[in-house]
């Protein structure tokens, strides 16, 4: 038995034989031709065939996959009608007196060679398109079928990559899997097997192309690793997964619209950490149960741009995330940039030690211009939906009255301009600085509730740089240094009859969820996938049990004791790790 | 014989949509410069200011690299210059109709 690790793009489990997908080469010679009319002519119909192909692959993509997946073949069409495409192979054709297949390869490449010096995923892809459609041409101009792959049971599908035409041509009922050597998270292939719910990895070795036909092997899409001459035990331990899982998510996903209550009765809210406008995205986050969202990262419209996005960007994506969800709370926070996070376009001082210095709202605070065009955008996008509002980076009550009268200013400001704000908007901030967990009881005066940040807090406590992988191990959110400040926080939060939720990785953690809810937390804000094993997980438990548990977990010296409590106290947890 | 002086026509704008010019958003933007008679032309005004692509074909709008946020120049020349401009600018606008 071996295991090669892989990266995975499609979770899930599949045990079956593996079938290669080779392509028939496509051989050509260089050559000279005497008379380039015929030569163009040549190409242009082979471009018309091919089209005709295209539209063909496109209608059946359309009953196979739908409208949006089949869109790639629209693309396809496109580059086939590229104007610079065709004249510069017409060009080529006519300049050096080359046969059509050489002059169409040549000119392609030089299209591939350009667009790779954009450092993009999604261009990657459209180079694997570009030549997935000269491809389809050459076979045309050579006379090679299109390759007929069938399947004739079901297997998993090893190929050094896959075009979104040859992903079609399998038959999908049949297809348990797909490995590849190349390809990334946002291949088509990948896309295409999240959409059709198939486990896949990416970037196994070279040598896998060489396994038979017909090898069965294990492809474990959750940990991403293939497993070769898996042995009877290690076929049932995956085989007894595959089905645990499948249950256990089906019956999470089937509950997930409903509020996550203790059973003796205690309910806790579970949110969303949302990092973009993507619709497909929020849609998801809102179908998996999320009852608002905790934490709307604003750094990734910074992030994504070259330049400054102004207040007009910010308020159409705070707007299309509002909207999303309704009457369903929406906790944005203001810029968190600074730490690990930069802008190239602010051209902010160096630091010695930028996790220490200005970030996130002292960051703000000394550049005014920047904070008010998000708190203008933000309140204008405010009437959309529910919005709340929170600071990232709070030590001192000073910084907390600082940014209000920023905000009461933009308020002014957009009334005087007759826009319209709802009266309420809730204000928090966020906790991460140990200084500010200590203080809670009386920070929490001064806002409506608090989040905490844990992966900030666990850095800070514990004096470990998060971004330093020779300290991973200490780096841990179950140490009880950190859980005994997150218990303080709750509680001075509740002193002031404030609500306190947290937006750090440990919310979505199985293990952590109990601890969580014992300690008294409001609300659990985690990524969206997480949320349905989350309501799951709390509705096995009793806030009693997990009250117990809790203060037990105090106590205790390390992380490790910590998580196996959790483990022995509630073993049915085990089943969503 | 007499020189015709073609019209130009500009527009600056930025691209929202979370693809940039990249998928979808890119072919629906060469589908449409493809209705008009005029020659139209883009630049990357947050990238490379230099490089001009041919909007009537998705190589050259991809080869802009033009992501959510950048902003982009659209220049036509021609009869319906006008026309194509405030075509793709309203496409641009809609978010691509979505």
């Amino acid at each position: 038995m071996q295991s090669i690790p892989a990266i995975s793009v499609s979770r899930g489990i599949s045990i079956a034989p593996i079938f290669q997908f080779r392509n028939t080469p496509l051989i050509y010679e260089r050559r000279r031709i005497e008379n380039p009319l015929h030569e163009w002519e040549r190409y242009q119909q082979a471009v018309r065939n091919s089209l005709t192909r295209l539209e063909q692959i496109y209608h059946q993509a359309v009953s196979e996959v739908g409208t949006d997946e089949a869109g790639i073949f629209h693309a396809h069409m496109s580059i086939l009608q590229d104007p610079d495409l065709n004249e510069g192979v017409k060009d080529r054709i006519y300049s050096e007196k080359i046969n059509a297949e050489s002059a169409l390869v040549e000119v392609s490449e030089e299209y591939c060679r350009m667009l790779e010096e954009i450092n993009d995923d999604y261009i990657r892809a459209r180079i694997t398109d570009l030549r997935d459609v000269r491809d389809g041409v050459l076979r045309i101009l050579l006379h090679v079928d299109d390759q007929q792959v069938k399947l004739a049971a079901p297997a998993i599908v090893a190929a050094r990559e896959l075009t979104p035409s040859e992903c079609l041509l399998l038959d999908r009922h049949l297809v348990r899997g797909f490995c590849t050597v190349e390809g990334g998270a946002t291949s088509h292939t990948a896309i295409l097997s999240r959409s059709l719910g198939i486990p896949a990895v990416i970037g196994i070795p070279e040598h896998l192309l060489n396994l038979p036909n017909g090898t069965v092997v294990i492809l474990d899409g959750y940990e991403g690793k293939i497993i070769l001459q898996p042995d009877a035990e290690t076929i049932q331990h995956y085989e007894g997964m595959q089905s645990r899982k499948r249950q256990i998510f089906n019956a999470a996903l089937r509950e997930s619209h409903r509020p996550a209550v203790t059973k003796d009765g205690h309910p806790v809210e579970v949110f969303a950490n949302i990092a973009n406008d993507n619709p497909q995205d929020l849609q998801e986050a809102v179908k998996n149960g999320a009852e608002g969202v905790g934490l709307l990262r604003t750094e990734f419209i910074y992030l994504d741009c070259d330049i400054l996005p102004d207040e007009e960007v910010q308020f159409h994506k705070y707007k299309t995330v509002l909207e999303a969800f309704g009457n369903k709370p929406v906790i944005l926070r203001t810029l968190d940039i600074g730490g690990d996070k930069q802008l190239p376009y602010l051209d902010l001082p160096y630091e010695l030690n930028p996790f220490l210095g200005v970030r996130g709202l002292r960051l703000c605070l000394r550049n005014l211009p920047l904070f008010k065009a998000q708190i203008r955008a933000a309140l204008r996008a405010a009437s959309y939906g529910n919005l709340y509002l929170m600071f990232p980076m709070v030590t001192k009550a000073a910084e907390i009255h600082a940014a209000k009268a920023v905000i009461a200013e933009c308020r002014q400001e957009l009334e005087a301009e007759g826009c319209n704000i709802p009266t309420r908007i809730p204000i928090g901030i966020m906790i991460e600085i140990p200084a500010a967990a200590l203080m809670a009881r009386h920070l929490a005066k001064e806002v409506d509730f608090f989040s905490i940040g844990t992966n900030d807090l666990t850095q800070y406590t514990l004096a470990v740089d998060r971004t330093n992988s020779a300290l991973a191990d200490l780096a841990s959110g179950f140490d009880p240094a950190v859980l005994n400040l997150i218990q303080a926080v709750i509680e001075g939060a509740h002193t002031q009859g404030k609500k306190t939720g947290i937006c750090g990785e440990l919310g979505g953690d199985p293990l952590a969820i109990p601890l969580l809810v014992g300690m008294g937390m409001d609300e659990l804000s985690m990524n969206a996938g997480e949320i349905p094993a989350a309501k799951q997980i709390i509705r096995q438990i009793s806030l009693r049990e997990a009250q117990a548990v809790s203060r037990q977990a105090l106590e205790l010296e390390t992380p490790q004791e910590v998580m196996a409590l959790v483990k022995t106290a509630f073993p049915f947890i085990a089943n969503y790790i | 014989m007499e020189m015709v002086e073609q019209q130009v026509f500009e527009q600056i704008i930025a691209v929202e949509h979370e693809h940039g010019l990249h998928a979808r958003p890119a072919d629906l933007f060469v589908r449409c410069s493809n209705q008009f008679s005029a020659s139209i032309y883009l630049y990357n005004l947050s990238r490379n200011g230099e490089k001009k692509a041919n909007a009537k074909g998705i190589l050259g709008v991809l080869s802009l690299g033009v992501r959510k946020g950048d902003v982009i120049k659209i220049v036509a020349e021609g009869e319906d210059g006008a026309e194509a401009v405030e075509a793709l600018t309203a496409l641009i606008r809609s978010n691509f109709q979505e």
